[in-house]
C-alpha cells in the first residue's frame, strides 16, 4: 500500500513523518536530523538550496534566502502583517499582480506557495530516501487559526509540489493526536503550541474508542519564537546604538547575524541562566574600524523583555477555556507543543495558569508531524490499530454581509465538521428582485473587516416591499472543509449556490468596491427578536431618511432653521447607527422615535415642496 | 392498519403470476389489507397472504397505513420475505420516543372542535426505497448500505435521546460514549477514499444530527431544557395517542353500522340466519372499556367525523365501493357458477382457514352478523360509556371522558345531547392543554420549525379561542414557514381580526397575509383599515405604499 506521510511546515522549522506498523515514526534526514528548517535561497548561480543548507549561508547571503514564509502565506501585499515583515526581513516581499505579496530572489518574484512548495518538496525527498518508494500523498498541519485563504495556498503548495494533500489539519489537533494515540485514555486535554511564528490553544476529548473531539480552538498568528527573538534583537540594537551611535537594523548582514545571535541566546537561556551575545565584527564605524558587539543577557532580564508576550498567550487560553464552557480543574491534561514551549517562563506561566503541571514525554518539535502522520494512516488504512477519527472544528466564524456592512453569522467558530446551517433572510428594499450573497470568514461585526470567501448573486426575486421575501441561506462544510454556500428564494424555490475552493486573490481596494456594489443587493437578517427588529425597523427609517437627504437640503438650503434640522437629524441618525452596532436594544428601541419624527419632518418639508 | 399497494413504477413484467393473481394484484390499492383483497376477490386469505408475502420478496409491494379500511384492525400477516423491518408499532418499542413533529402539516381545526391529530409515533414499515441500496458505484457493502440508509431515514422521527440509543436518564459519559461510538460509525473519514456517492451527504447528515444530538445533551443548561420540551411532547403524544385508540375503537362501531347499511342495500332479501356460528368475516364486538387497548395508536387525520354527520367522504365511497364489489360479486356467482345451494354449510373455521367456502352463504352470514354485532354494541353498553365518561370527567381524567363519550356517540349517533356533551369535554381537554401547546410551541419557534410551531400555536387556540395572541403567532409562524398555507394563515388571521376589529396589528397581520398571497386588493383594505387606526405605523404605510 502507498505510504501517506505527514508534514508539519513550520514557520521556521519543518518536520516529516510516517506510520509504519503501526507505529508513528519521525524520518530524519540525510544530515541526520530530524527537523528540517523551513528555509529557501538561492545562489548566486541560480541554484536552489532548501533546509540546512540554506541556512548555513544565509548570513552571507541573507537578501536571497526566505524564511518563516508561512508568516506571509494567504496575506494580502497591504496587509498590516507583510508590512511589518517587509520592515524586518532582509529578503525582499513584492507585491503580485493580484494583491498578494511575491518574494523577489535573484530577479525573479516566487508566490509565497512557490517558496512553501520547496520545503514540501524537500520533506517529500526526505521521506522517499528513507522508504524507498515514492511518496504522492500528505497530511499537512497549519496553525489552528489559519484561515481559509491560508489553507487553500498551503493545499496549492503541496500541488505544486506533487503532493496530493488529502487533509489539511491544525497543529495543536495533531499534537493531540499524537499524544493520546495508543494510550487507551479518556479525557479532556488541552494543547498549548507556542512554536517559532504561531501560537495556538485547542481543546479535546479524547476517547478511549479513538475518537479525538476538538471542543475549541484559538491562536495569534502572529506570536511566536520570532517575537521573542525580536525583543532581544531590540534590545541588542538599542544597546548598541547608544553605546555607537549606529542602528544596526541598517545593515542587512549586521540583521542576519543578530537574528542567530538573539535566537541562541534565547534557546541558551532555557538551560542556563546567563550567556553572552558576542558578535565580533558586525560592522565598521564611520571611521572605518571594526566594532563588535558583546553583551551578557540573563534569564531574568529575557524574560522581563517577554514577559507580555507570554501573557498574551494565558488570556488566549482563558478564551478559549471559556469558548469550550469548561473551567481550568475540567481539563485533565495539558499537552506543550513547540520550541518555545522550552522557555522556563512559558512552562511557569501554563502550570500557573491551569494550576497544573504539563505532562512529559512528548517531543515539542516532532510531535506535530507524527500527530499528522497518524491522522494520514487513520484515513487510509483500515487496520484495527489505526481505527480512529478526528472531530475537527471550524476555526472562524462563517458568515454573510447584511445591510448596513454587518457580518451575520451563520456557522459559529468551533463547530464541529461536517456542518449544515440556515437562516433566513429578507430584501431590505421595496421591489427588491436581486440579492448579493457575500461569503466572508471572521470575528468581526463589521462585514469588511472580515475575509471574502466569494460572492454570487440570486436574482428573478418577486417584486415586493421590503422584508417580504424571504430568502434562505445554508451554509455547509464538509468533511474535507470545503465550503459551500446556497441561497434559496423560499416562495419561487430558486436556487444559486457556490463552493468556496480557492484564495480570492483580491486586493482591499477590489473587496471594498464589492462591499459597496453589494450594497445595492443586500439582503436583512429575518427578525427573529425584538430587539432583531428594532434594528430592522432603525435600518428601514435610516435608509428613508438617507434618500431624503438630498431633497430636504435642496428644499431649506440657505435656510438657517434648514441646515440646523439637517444637523440635528444627521445626529439622530448617527447615534441609531451607532446603537445599531453595539446592539443596543433598549435604547435604539428609544432611539427609533426620534428617527420616525424625523423621517415624518422631512416627508412633510418634501411634501409642502412638491 | 396497514395495507399492501404496488409499488410506483415496479416492473411487473418480470413477475410471473397467474392472471388471478394479476387480479389480486390490481386490487391492492394502499387501502385494503389482506383480509379485505381476499373478500373483495373470493380468494382464500392465505393465498392473498402468500401472493403478498411473494410480492413483498420481489420488492414490488409497498405497505402504507391504510386511510380508509374495511378491515377490522387485524394486522396484516407478514410476509414471508427476510426484509429487514422496523418495528411496527412504536408504542411497544421500549424508550421510545421517535418524533413526528419534523414536517407535520399544521392544520386549522374546526372551530371550537378538537380535532386532535395523531402524531404517526410508528415508521413507515418501508423507510425508504428498497432502490437505493443498489446505487452503482458506491464502495460499501449491503450492511453498511443498510445502516447507513436506516440512520438517516430516521433521524427526523428520532429525539436526541433516541438517535444516541440512550436511555433518558443516561448520564454524561454514556451519552459521550454513545456519540464517540456513534461518529465512529457514521462520520464520513471512516469511509476516506471510498466511493460514497450520495451516502456520503447521507452520513454527514447523520454525523450532523448526532453532534447536535451530543451538543444538547452534553451540557446541563441545555439537556434540561431540551428534557422540558420532551416532557411537554410526551404530555402531548400521550393524549394524542389516547385519543386515537378511541377514536379507532369508536370509528370500528361507526363501521360496523356501515357494513350493516351496505350489506342491507345489496342484499336487502337476506333473511337473518338462526345460525349461532361466527362468521368468518364479522368482527367480534371488541369490548370498548376504558383502558383501551391501543391498537392502532395513530389514525391519520382523514377519519369520518365523530360527530354523526352526513360528511365522511371516505367512509361513504369506500361504502359505495364494497357495496359495488359485493353486488357484482353476487352477480358472478349467481350467473357464472350457477348459483350453489344457500344452505351449503359453513366451514366451523374462521377467517385464515383454508377450507373451501360457499361464497353465497359466506356473505349472508356476514350480513347478518354484522348486524347482530351492530345490535349488542348498543343498548346497555351506551349506558356505561355515559358513566364511563362522567366517572372520568370527575377524576380529570379528560382523555378517558372525551373517549367514552366517542364510544356513546357512535353508538347513538341521533342523540344530539351526547354530541354536544363531547364537545364540551373536548373543549375542556383543550383548554387543559393548551399551556402545554404554548410551549411546545415556543420551543419550536426557537428551533425555527415554523410548520410545527404554527400547529402547535393552533392547537393552542382550540383551548384558548378567545386569546388573539395564539392567532397571530400561529399566523406569523405560518408565514415563516417554508411552505406557507396561506389559506389557513388568511383563516386565522381573519379570526384575530374579528376578536379584535379595533386593532391595527391585527388588521396589518391579515394584510399582510392577503399581500403574500397575491390578494393587492383585500391587502389594501385592511391595511386601510390599520393605517387608519394607527396613522403613525411606518410598516403598514410602507406596506401600502408599495400596494398603490
Amino acid at each position: 500500500m502507498e505510504k501517506v506521510i505527514g508534514i508539519d511546515l513550520g514557520t521556521f522549522n519543518s518536520c516529516v513523518a510516517v506510520v509504519e506498523g503501526g507505529t508513528p515514526v519521525v524520518i530524519a534526514n540525510r544530515g541526520g536530523y530530524k527537523v528540517t528548517p523551513s528555509m529557501v535561497a538561492v545562489t548566486e548561480a541560480g541554484k536552489r538550496l532548501v533546509g540546512h543548507i540554506a541556512k548555513r549561508q544565509a548570513v552571507t547571503n541573507a537578501e536571497n534566502t526566505v524564511y518563516a514564509a508561512k508568516r506571509l502565506i494567504g496575506r494580502k501585499f497591504d496587509s498590516p502583517q507583510v508590512k511589518q515583515a517587509m520592515a524586518t526581513c532582509p529578503f525582499r516581499i513584492v507585491e503580485g499582480p493580484h494583491g498578494d505579496c511575491r518574494i523577489s530572489l535573484r530577479e525573479k518574484a516566487y508566490s509565497i506557495p512557490e517558496v512553501s512548495a520547496m520545503i514540501l518538496q524537500e520533506m517529500k525527498m526526505i521521506a522517499e530516501d528513507y522508504l524507498g518508494q515514492e511518496v504522492s500523498k500528505a497530511v499537512v498541519t497549519v496553525p489552528a487559526y489559519f484561515n481559509d485563504g491560508q489553507r487553500q495556498a498551503t493545499k496549492d503548495a503541496g500541488t505544486i509540489a506533487g503532493l496530493d494533500v488529502i487533509r489539511i489539519i491544525n497543529e495543536p489537533t495533531a499534537a493531540a493526536l499524537a499524544y493520546g494515540f495508543g494510550k487507551n485514555i479518556d479525557r479532556t486535554v488541552a494543547v498549548y503550541d507556542l512554536g517559532g511564528g504561531t501560537f495556538d490553544i485547542s481543546i479535546l476529548e479524547i476517547s478511549s474508542s479513538g475518537v479525538f473531539k476538538v471542543i475549541s480552538t484559538a491562536g495569534d498568528t502572529f506570536l511566536g519564537g520570532e517575537d521573542f527573538d525580536q525583543r532581544i534583537i531590540d534590545w541588542l540594537v538599542q544597546g548598541f546604538q547608544e553605546e555607537h551611535g549606529i542602528d544596526l537594523r541598517q545593515d542587512r548582514m549586521a540583521l542576519q547575524r543578530l537574528k542567530d545571535a538573539a535566537e541562541k541566546a534565547k534557546c541558551e537561556l532555557s538551560a542556563v541562566v546567563e550567556t553572552e551575545v558576542n558578535l565580533p565584527f558586525i560592522i565598521s564605524s564611520a571611521r572605518n574600524e571594526a566594532l563588535h558587539l558583546q553583551r551578557v543577557l540573563t534569564r531574568a532580564q529575557l524574560e522581563d523583555l517577554t514577559e507580555d508576550l507570554v501573557e498574551r498567550t494565558v488570556q488566549i487560553c482563558e478564551m478559549t477555556l471559556d469558548e469550550a464552557g469548561l473551567d481550568k480543574d475540567e481539563v485533565e491534561d495539558i499537552v506543550l507543543v513547540g520550541g518555545m514551549t522550552r522557555m522556563p517562563a512559558v512552562q511557569r506561566a501554563v502550570s500557573q495558569f491551569f494550576e497544573r503541571e504539563p505532562t512529559k514525554g512528548v517531543h515539542p518539535d516532532e510531535v506535530v508531524a507524527l500527530g499528522a502522520s497518524i491522522q494520514a494512516a487513520a484515513l487510509v488504512d483500515d487496520s484495527p490499530e489505526m481505527d480512529m477519527v478526528l472531530l475537527d472544528v471550524t476555526p472562524h466564524t462563517l458568515g454573510i454581509m447584511v445591510v448596513g456592512g454587518y457580518f451575520e453569522e451563520l456557522i459559529p467558530q468551533n463547530t464541529t465538521v461536517p456542518t449544515a446551517k440556515t437562516k433566513p433572510f429578507t430584501t431590505v428594499r421595496d421591489n427588491q428582485t436581486a440579492v448579493k450573497i457575500l461569503v466572508l470568514q471572521g470575528e468581526s461585526r463589521r462585514a469588511e473587516e472580515n475575509e471574502l470567501l466569494g460572492e454570487f448573486v440570486l436574482t428573478g426575486l418577486r417584486r415586493a416591499p421590503a422584508g417580504e421575501v424571504t430568502i434562505d441561506v445554508t451554509f455547509e462544510i464538509n468533511a474535507d472543509g470545503i465550503v459551500s454556500v446556497h441561497a434559496r428564494d423560499v416562495e419561487t424555490g430558486k436556487e444559486q449556490s457556490i463552493t468556496v475552493t480557492a484564495t480570492s486573490g483580491l486586493t482591499q481596494d477590489e473587496i471594498d468596491g464589492m462591499m459597496n456594489d453589494a450594497q445595492d443587493y443586500a439582503v436583512a437578517r429575518r427578525a427573529d427578536e425584538a430587539s432583531e427588529g428594532a434594528k430592522q425597523q432603525a435600518e428601514t427609517l435610516i435608509a428613508e431618511i438617507e434618500k431624503l437627504f438630498p431633497e430636504v437640503e435642496a428644499v431649506v438650503a440657505g435656510s438657517d432653521f434648514g441646515r440646523d434640522a439637517i444637523e440635528k437629524a444627521r445626529v439622530v441618525v448617527d447615534r441609531a447607527r451607532a446603537l445599531m452596532e453595539r446592539n443596543d436594544a433598549a435604547a435604539l428601541k428609544e432611539q427609533i422615535e426620534a428617527l420616525a419624527r424625523t423621517q415624518r419632518m422631512f416627508k412633510g418639508v418634501v411634501g409642502k415642496s412638491a | 392498519m396497514r395495507a399492501p399497494r404496488l409499488m410506483q413504477g415496479a416492473k411487473l413484467t418480470e413477475l410471473s403470476l397467474t392472471p388471478f393473481e394479476g387480479f389480486i394484484l390490481s386490487r391492492l390499492d394502499g387501502s385494503l389489507g389482506v383480509d379485505d383483497v381476499a373478500e373483495l376477490t373470493g380468494a382464500e386469505v392465505s393465498a392473498v397472504a402468500e401472493l403478498v408475502a411473494r410480492l413483498d420478496a420481489a420488492g414490488v409491494i409497498e405497505w402504507v397505513r391504510a386511510t380508509s379500511s374495511i378491515a377490522t384492525g387485524r394486522p396484516p400477516p407478514t410476509p414471508a420475505s427476510g426484509e429487514q423491518r422496523p418495528p411496527s408499532d412504536a408504542t411497544k418499542r421500549p424508550g421510545r420516543g421517535p418524533s413526528d413533529k419534523v414536517g407535520r402539516p399544521a392544520r386549522t381545526p374546526a372551530r371550537g372542535v378538537v380535532r386532535t391529530i395523531p402524531a404517526p409515533p410508528d415508521e413507515p414499515r418501508r423507510l425508504y426505497d428498497p432502490v437505493e441500496l443498489d446505487e452503482p458505484g458506491v464502495d460499501l457493502d449491503e450492511d453498511r448500505r443498510r445502516e447507513i440508509l436506516d440512520a438517516y431515514y430516521r433521524l427526523e422521527r428520532s429525539n436526541h435521546y433516541v438517535l444516541l440509543g440512550v436511555p433518558r436518564d443516561a448520564d454524561k459519559k454514556e451519552i459521550r460514549e454513545a456519540y464517540f461510538r456513534l461518529s465512529k460509525q457514521f462520520h464520513p473519514d471512516t469511509l476516506f477514499g471510498k466511493r460514497l456517492g450520495t451516502y456520503q451527504q447521507k452520513m454527514e447528515a447523520v454525523f450532523r444530527r448526532l453532534t447536535d444530538a451530543y451538543d444538547v445533551l452534553g451540557k446541563n443548561k441545555t439537556r434540561r431544557m431540551y428534557d422540558d420540551y420532551l416532557q411537554t411532547r410526551d404530555e402531548v403524544e400521550a393524549v394524542d395517542s389516547g385519543l386515537a385508540a378511541g377514536e379507532a375503537q369508536a370509528t370500528e362501531v361507526e363501521r360496523t353500522s356501515q357494513r350493516v347499511a351496505a350489506a342491507a342495500l345489496v342484499e336487502p332479501t337476506v333473511a337473518p340466519e338462526p345460525s349461532p356460528a361466527p362468521s368468518p368475516r364479522a368482527p367480534p364486538p371488541r369490548a370498548p372499556s376504558p383502558p383501551p387497548p391501543p391498537p392502532e395508536p395513530a389514525r391519520p387525520a382523514r377519519e369520518p367525523s365523530p360527530v354523526a354527520g352526513p360528511r365522511p367522504a371516505l367512509g361513504e365511497d369506500e361504502r359505495r365501493v364494497l357495496a359495488r364489489e359485493l353486488l357484482s360479486r353476487r352477480l358472478r356467482g349467481a350467473t357464472g357458477q350457477g348459483g350453489r345451494p344457500p344452505s351449503t354449510p359453513r366451514p366451523a373455521q374462521p377467517s385464515s382457514a383454508p377450507a373451501p367456502v360457499d361464497r353465497e352463504a359466506l356473505l349472508r352470514g356476514l350480513a347478518t352478523s354484522l348486524k347482530q354485532a351492530a345490535h349488542t354494541t348498543g343498548g346497555g353498553k351506551l349506558e356505561r360509556h355515559l358513566t364511563d365518561a362522567a366517572t372520568a370527567e370527575q377524576a380529570d381524567d379528560l382523555v378517558s371522558a372525551v373517549n367514552a363519550l366517542r364510544l356513546a356517540a357512535a353508538l347513538a349517533p341521533e342523540r344530539d345531547d351526547i354530541a354536544r356533551d363531547l364537545e364540551r369535554v373536548r373543549h375542556l381537554l383543550a383548554k387543559k392543554m393548551a399551556g402545554t401547546y404554548e410551549k411546545q410551541a415556543v420551543y419550536e419557534e426557537e428551533l425555527g420549525e415554523w410548520e410545527a410551531a404554527a400547529r402547535s400555536w393552533s392547537r393552542v387556540i382550540e383551548g384558548r379561542p378567545a386569546q388573539v395572541r395564539g392567532y397571530v403567532r400561529a399566523v406569523e409562524a405560518l408565514l415563516r414557514a417554508k411552505a406557507a398555507d396561506l389559506k389557513q394563515a388568511k383563516e386565522l388571521a381573519a379570526r384575530a381580526v374579528e376578536l379584535k376589529p379595533d386593532d391595527a396589528k391585527t388588521r396589518a397581520l391579515l394584510g399582510r397575509v392577503y399581500s403574500a398571497a397575491g390578494m393587492r386588493a383585500n391587502a389594501r383594505r385592511e391595511l386601510e383599515a390599520a393605517a387608519k387606526l394607527d396613522p403613525e405605523d411606518d410598516f403598514v404605510k410602507n406596506l401600502l405604499r408599495e400596494l398603490k
